[in-house]
């Protein structure tokens, strides 16, 4: 059964940031629902902004841009700021931030700081976005993982098994959970959200989302 | 998972509280659509029978349950009736809600305070109750409980109803941390301003509706469907590992207004 809340066809959606194990999900399911793709490197790894946004410039109308956060540049503004325009003219748009997965360990004591202030950082630029791009009928929401199976690493099962018990759904994440969440937030389904946050963490108590 | 399987709710027992009109009737009338068998419940026996023959209308497997869900063997005798019927509920919308507006608190009667605890936040409480064992067996079941944005921002002189909302996302929270482990998943939807019956008065007034307008990014009242759409989203498979969250549906109106 084809559901009209799936058709993506004629829709242009530009996937940021690939090296994840959730945009490959979200792309597949896009292709198959009729979406053009275009993808752009992770934006903490843009070295020269002027080429990306010439990018950005080229693709011509974006409906929907996609943006996984592994880490941001001085230049994440300015090419938020491009597609920003690109989605203006026509007065339509979707933007949608995914943070990274969770990595549950005690941050004040590792070197994992910045990427928590990144998170917050996040969360308070889509709010504040939403408010200025909401007139021009263009939302923006974001996306927080908790901890996801596939991206997960070192001491696996003792880790595995502390965490698994502090999360009400009693298992980890995946990509896919992830990805059926991002897909509702950028389809026609949401057109009444924007500025919105969803933890797709199986229920950790939300003092744990950062 | 097949993309399109994601919406499809066929087999599926969807019970909709206070469902003969506004977000409620739309709610019940999308899962309808995507092949769900539907019961809508109202205690308005007329306005049930209505939204019955309207909803029979599209050719949908609705069925309709009178009930107060304020009264707690109400809500335990509606839950025992559809499972005697239909075997089992995967899908409850705890929705029912009523509102009295322009009561300044110094004039709000316990009455009133009482009756609108006890449908707004009594009727969540009573229906899941009822239901949670029967999802508790079948270790799955998806709860949406709506809330409202005013549990959130307050709204102007009617107390209990921002109160009782608010109840609801606490409820919603603790729910699904005890649910969890029995993949039963628990979410709360708080609707902004949705074009209803409830919200009439402010189309009515050009100067409360510009003053909404610019309060709201999208400049616009929400629809029934957009709320009914999170509703369908959060009881999908494509919300699996979602529990214990509030989903604002609201145009944007920021929640930290220092931002």
């Amino acid at each position: 059964m084809i559901h009209d809340e799936f058709n993506f066809s004629g829709k242009k959606v530009l996937l940021i940031g690939g090296d994840n194990d959730i945009l490959p999900v979200l792309s597949k399911w896009l292709s198959e629902s009729g979406a053009e793709l275009a993808y752009i490197e992770n934006l903490g790894q843009v070295k020269n902004a002027l080429t990306v946004i010439q990018k950005i410039k080229n693709l011509g109308a974006i409906d929907i841009a996609v943006n996984v956060f592994r880490s941001e540049s001085e230049f994440t503004n300015q090419i938020y700021e491009s597609i920003f325009a690109t989605m203006k003219i026509r007065r339509r748009g979707v933007i949608l931030n995914i943070l990274s997965p969770i990595k549950p360990r005690d941050p004040v004591k590792n070197e994992e700081f910045s990427s928590i202030i990144l998170r917050g950082s996040v969360i308070s630029f889509s709010k504040v976005f939403a408010k200025q791009a909401g007139p021009f009928n263009i939302r923006i929401n974001t996306v927080i993982p908790g901890v996801i199976k596939k991206v997960m690493n070192e001491n696996r099962e003792v880790f595995e098994e502390n965490i698994i018990n502090c999360i009400p759904l009693r298992r980890l994440g995946t990509p896919e959970d992830v990805a059926g969440v991002a897909l509702f937030l950028i389809s026609d389904m949401a057109s009444y959200i924007t500025g919105e946050v969803i933890a797709v963490n199986g229920g950790l108590p939300s003092s744990l989302l950062l | 998972m097949n993309l399109h399987n994601y919406l499809d709710f066929s087999k599926k027992v969807v019970l909709v509280t206070g469902s003969s009109r506004g977000i409620g009737y739309a709610t019940a009338g999308l899962f309808a659509k995507h092949g769900a068998q539907v019961i809508i419940n109202s205690a308005n026996k007329e306005g049930l029978e209505h939204a019955a023959s309207e909803l029979d209308k599209g050719g949908s497997a609705i069925s309709s349950h009178h009930a107060d869900v304020s009264h707690p063997q109400e809500a335990h005798k509606m839950i025992a009736d559809i499972i005697d019927s239909f075997g089992k509920i995967d899908v409850l919308i705890n929705n029912a809600g009523i509102i009295k507006r322009n009561i300044p608190i110094e004039e709000h009667s316990d009455e009133d305070w009482k009756t609108i605890m006890e449908t707004n936040l009594g009727g969540v409480f009573y229906v899941s109750r009822a239901v949670i064992p029967f999802m508790q067996q079948k270790r799955s079941g998806v709860i949406i409980n709506i809330s409202s944005q005013t549990a959130i921002f307050g709204s102007k002189c009617a107390i209990a109803y921002p109160a009782s909302k608010g109840g609801i996302i606490s409820f919603t929270r603790a729910l699904a941390q005890d649910v969890g482990v029995f993949n039963i998943r628990v979410n709360a939807v708080a609707p902004g301003l949705i074009k209803t019956n409830m919200t009439k008065w402010i189309e009515s007034s050009n100067a409360e509706y510009e003053k909404i307008n610019l309060n709201t990014p999208l400049r616009r009242l929400g629809l029934p469907l957009e709320v009914a759409s999170a509703c369908l989203f959060l009881a999908s498979d494509m919300a699996s590992y979602v529990t214990g969250q509030v989903i604002t549906v609201n145009g944007g109106r920021p929640s930290l207004l220092f931002l």
